[in-house]
Order: C-alpha cells, then structure tokens, then sequence
C-alpha cells in the first residue's frame, strides 16, 4: 500500500492546487472515493470483442442452417436494439454512460457485419463489394455524429481505411511481392481524406473531441503508409518526402496544442521509418546500421527535447 | 544526497506530480524532485522501444565489427550509456535508460552463456537474475516481474521440461508462479514509502497467477484443469476482496484476469459450441458490467463507476480509441463475385493491386 496523502496536503497548503483537487485527492488517497471507471471500460471492451467475435463465427459457419435472411434480419433487430437505448437517452436529454457507450459501439459493428454479411450474400454490389465498406463509414460517421459517440466515428473511420484497402494489410507493408508501395500510396491517400474530414468538422464547428479522432488517425494512417512508400524502390523518394512533412507537421502540431502525443509519432515514427530505409538501403551494410543508430539517437533526443518543452507532467 | 536514483521523498514527489498532473515547470516541483525527470507514459514507451532498437543496433555494429559476436562490448556499452543517463542526466523512469540498462545486461548474460555453453537451466536462472538486478537498480516493476517469470522457467527447465506445450506436466513452475501471486498479494498490506515498491507487489500480483495457469493451460487431464480453475477463481475471489478493501486497480485487474482464466477452464462443462460461449459470456460480462455501471453511478462506500478527476490519461485514451477501431469487421472478398484486380484509386483497391 502506498498513500501520497502527506504531500496532497502540503500541495493545498501551499496553494499549488486548489481546494476541490486537494479534497479529491485526499479522499482517493485515504479510499473515500474509488472509482472502477477504467475497471468497467476494460470489462465492456471484453464483451464486446467477446460478443462481436461470437457472431462473426456465426455467421462465418452457420450459413445453411440458419439462412441469410433470417441472420441478417436478426443482426439488424439486435443493431437496432443497441441503437435504440443511445437513441432513448439522446431524446431524454442525457448524457450516455460509459455502458451505453459500448452498447452503441456494439450496435455498429453488429450494423457493420450484417451489411458485410448482406453484401458476401446477395452481390447487391458485383464486382465493385469494396463500396459497401464507404456506406458503412458514411452510415457510421452519420451516427457518430448524430448521437455523439467518438468510438462509433472510429469504426467509421476504420470502415473507411478499409475501402482504401488497408484495414488489416499492416503486414503486407513488410512482405517482398512489390505490394508496399500501392498500399503506402493509398495509406497516404487516406490520411489525407481523413484530414480534409477533420477540417470540415472544424470548420462546421463539430466537436473538438471528433478533431482529436481524426488527427490520431490521419497521423497513424499517413505514416504507415509513407513506410510503405519508403520500402518500395520506385516510390522511395516520394515516401521520404511525406515522411518529413509528416513528422514536422506533427512536432509543429505537439508544439503548438502542447500535445505530446504528436511529438512521440513524429520523433518515433520518424526515426524507425528513417533507420528501416537506412538498413535496406545503405551499404556496407555497418555504415547503414551506424547511420541508423545515429537516427535513433537523433530521433530519441528530439523527442527528449520538445517533452522538456512542453514540460508535461511526468 | 543519494545520487543513484530518487530517494523515496523525491520518488513520491515525482508521483504526486504524475497523479495531479502538476507540470514539471511548476516551481515547487523541481527541488522537490531532486532534479530528476520523468517522462510520461506515452513518452516513455516510445523511449523503450527507440532505446530497443539502439540496442539492437548496436549489437549489430559490434557484430559487424567482428568484435567477437558482439554481445559483450554491445551490452557494456549500452549499460555504460544507460549509467551515463542516469547518474548525469537524472533520468528516472524515462524509458531509453530502463531498456538500456536490462539490454545491456541480458547482452552481457547472452555472451557468458555463449562462452561457458551453460545448460538451460542456469542460463535461465541469469536472465532472471539480470532481469531481477536491473528491476532493482531501475526500481523497474516489469523488469522485476520477467525475472519471476524467467524463474519460473527455469524451474521447470531443472524439472526436465524443455518446451511450453510439452506433454510433460509443469506443475512445480505454476505452483512457484501462483505462490509469488500469493505473496505479492499478501505483501501488499504493508505500506511502502517508495510507489515503485508497491507497484512491483501490484505487478506481481497481475501476471503471476496468469503465468500459474499458462503453464497448465494446455494440460487436459481433469485433476489439473481443476486445479487451475479453483485457483483461479480462489485468487480472483481474494484479490477482489483484497483489493475493494485496499482500493487498488491492480488487484482489481488481477481478480478480472483470473476469473478470464477460470471462464477458460469451464469451457468444456457444456457441449456448446465456442461461438455460442462467447456470445454467452460476452452477454454475461456486458450486462454484468452495465448493471454494475449503474448501480455504482452512485457511489457505495465509496465506491463510484463515474470518472474521477480530470479523466484519464491521453494513452488510455488512445488505446481506447485504437481498440475500438481494431474491432471493425476486416473487409473481405464476397468468394463467388470477387475479381482481383478490381481496386482502383476510386474504388478503394482493397485487393491492394492496380
């Protein structure tokens, strides 16, 4: 057991923070409050990973005995229940809980495979099935935006990465068939979709927590995908060139929203990007792996540097 | 004025800060501090994993260099490097110098064990050493943690086993993993000055008993599977009592992991199929969880499901947000109808080819 009571107290005494944070934090420190917040997201998460998974086996093994008409208007009734309770609370006037959070996020992907379902089934979409994945994200962020669920916008935006071809191709970056570079392209193109809907949702004064989504998102995107420039020959200098827009626009966003985050993908990703292209690259093979332990080192000491700028605390 | 690390004053100073929030440019921070710094934990797992790929590298370069394989120079070096950050710099907790330092030593371990071509089991028993020596040095809880684990390992090395999955029954390294559980849990009553110390106990006292019921999870015979459910949910039944009595996450998250276990080992009690239980369990755990959401909105005995303070940190934050994406049905080709070669630019080239 630990309790940090003591140096609480000195802290309101001497004013470094002020009487409601002072009593919060004494009564954390001696139990008198205790909240199992974090408990609770780690258990819903479960379940619905737990939930989702089930009916994916579902509906992966249990075509013929069920029929797809019956699956599929199943799924939509049990979608249409979970949408119901966030729908419910919206008209109330309430906040929605955490609960209902993921209830809503397991009304979406419950929404998101019975239509994936419909389409493997019916072909409504021939040759051209991909589309159905940019209705999910148009269906998704319309939801997202209506009930105000940031973990329904990343369903939509992970429906979206899908359309683009590279939800789940992570691996494909790093395999030898030539497939790095259209993958890295059509990364890139999708951090900056991502990017234009961020701007639209600042400029029509959607919610500041929605830009926070899409940055992290068109950050993570956009750099995996200028690896995957990177490692492909014919399209390596257009990869460095976005690397280095990408990783100075993040510290330059870190900088500025003193956000810490942003300096960790810039430094980080920057860096390893940097020394994976060094090792493929340059030979002999002991001045590339000196050239990229010096990156690494550079890159640590950038990302030292703007931390202590931003002085966040520890 | 202890020079080595923070002194426990200074490490809770340091801990307030974190738990507040106060930013370390704050003027009453830095002298209380002694003039360490800390990173954040965002910061800090980009610094382990940068420092990583340094150490790596490094003994790659000395590897190159025909300095004999490597290891040796490479893990004095990183150590020196490590020792250098520390004791000049005054990293504490920052990432870079924690892997460094454990790198280092495992590279130095890696080169005696080449050189004396020790069996399994006492190479083992120097990785948990390193690994125990480097959690101590750095106040470390994951480093400390892996040396039980790599303990365990080695039990089971010097009982004759040599893989996990073996048909062999590694009961003796479960025994030796649930009783460390055991006695963080039990030693956690103390009160420590250090939150390092604490937090070592709370790491214990999550992966120990998970690590009990891996080395047992692929045994089939009724006696073991039975033993591993019962101490499963008898350490989850503790740690849940322990730990509302306490107010501690960990124990809490322990008690989560072992009923995970115990849900595992019942898998067989009915002819269901697995689809089937995970809907089932899922269903459980979300109207469980929903119940207990609401019913905690307000607080019993203090205890509360509402959000304290000013919410978490930015990497739960994240990790929520990556996990909710990670959820989204994959795409994948309708069989019948697909035809390569279909993605376009426009048309999303979800085939990835042009």
């Amino acid at each position: 057991m630990n309790s940090l009571e003591s140096e609480c107290l000195e802290l309101s005494a001497a004013a470094v923070i002020d009487e409601a944070a002072s009593a919060r934090a004494v009564a954390q420190e001696r139990g008198a409050i205790f909240s199992v917040f974090e408990e609770l997201r780690f258990v819903l998460y479960a379940a619905v990973a737990a939930i989702t998974t089930g009916l994916g086996l579902v509906l992966k093994y249990n075509l013929d005995r069920i029929g797809p008409v019956t699956l599929i208007a199943a799924l939509a009734l049990i979608a249409a229940g979970c949408y119901a309770t966030a729908l419910r609370t919206r008209f109330k006037g309430k906040t929605r809980s955490l609960g209902g959070d993921y209830v809503l996020l397991l009304g979406a992907l419950i929404a998101s495979a019975d239509l994936g379902y419909a389409e493997s089934q019916f072909h409504w979409l021939g040759s051209e099935w991909q589309w159905h994945l940019l209705m999910l994200a148009v269906f998704h962020a319309a939801t997202a935006y209506a009930l105000d669920s940031r973990l329904v916008l990343c369903a939509s935006l992970a429906a979206l990465a899908g359309w683009f071809g590279i939800e789940g191709h992570i691996a494909a970056l790093f395999e030898a068939n030539g497939s790095a570079g259209a993958l890295g392209a059509h990364a890139v193109i999708c951090s900056v979709t991502i990017l234009v809907c961020r701007a639209a949702n600042h400029r029509l004064g959607g919610s500041a927590q929605f830009d926070s989504v899409f940055e992290n998102f068109a950050a993570n995107v956009g750099f995996w995908g200028a690896l995957g420039l990177c490692l492909n020959p014919g399209t390596r200098l257009a990869g460095i060139a976005i690397l280095c827009a990408l990783a100075a626009a993040c510290v330059a966003k870190a900088l500025s929203s003193n956000e810490e985050v942003f300096a960790v993908y810039g430094a980080a990703y920057g860096s390893l990007t940097l020394c994976c292209l060094e090792v493929q690259v340059i030979r002999p093979l002991l001045l590339g792996a000196l050239l990229a332990l010096a990156t690494i080192i550079v890159g640590a000491m950038l990302l030292w540097n703007i931390h202590r700028r931003l002085k966040a605390p520890p | 004025m202890n020079s080595l690390r923070p002194t426990p004053p200074q490490e809770r100073w340091m801990a307030v800060a974190a738990r507040l929030r106060i930013p370390l440019d704050h003027p009453w921070m830095p002298t209380r501090m002694g003039g360490w710094t800390a990173s954040s934990l965002m910061a800090r797992c980009a610094f382990f994993v940068l420092g990583a790929v340094a150490g790596g590298l490094t003994v790659g370069v000395f590897n190159l260099l025909h300095i004999g394989d490597g290891f040796l120079p490479a893990g004095l070096t990183m150590l020196i490097a490590a020792e250098w950050l520390i004791l000049r710099k005054r990293l504490f907790h920052s990432g870079v110098e924690e892997v460094l330092w454990a790198g280092g030593l495992l590279a130095v371990v890696v080169a005696v064990v080449e050189a004396t071509g020790d069996s399994g089991v006492r190479s083992t028993l120097l990785v948990a050493l390193a690994l125990a020596i480097a959690g101590f040095r750095l106040l470390n809880p994951l480093f400390t943690t892996l040396a039980a684990v790599a303990a365990s390992l080695a039990i089971d090395f010097a009982g004759g086993h040599r893989l996990i999955g073996e048909p062999d029954v590694a009961v003796t390294a479960s025994v030796f993993c649930y009783a460390t559980g055991v006695i963080a849990l039990l030693a956690g009553r103390f009160e420590f000055r250090r939150p390092s110390h604490d937090r070592m106990l709370s790491w214990l006292a999550v992966i120990m008993p998970l690590g009990g019921f891996l080395w047992l999870v692929s045994e089939h015979s009724l006696a073991i599977r039975i033993f591993t459910g019962l101490a499963g949910t008898a350490f989850g039944v503790a740690a849940l009592i322990i730990g509302v009595r306490r107010r501690a996450h960990a124990l809490l998250i322990a008690c989560l992991v072992c009923f995970g276990c115990a849900a595992f080992q019942l898998r067989d009690l009915t002819a269901l199929s697995i689809k089937v239980k995970l809907i089932l369990w899922g269903s459980a755990a979300l109207l469980l969880a929903l119940g207990l959401n609401r019913y905690l909105r307000t607080p019993r005995r203090g205890i509360t499901s509402r959000q304290l303070g000013e919410g978490s940190s930015a990497a739960l934050d994240l990790v929520q947000l990556a996990s909710a994406a990670a959820l989204s049905p994959k795409p994948s080709p309708a069989a019948p109808q697909f035809k390569g070669g279909g993605g376009t630019f426009s048309g999303g080239g979800a085939d990835g080819s042009y």
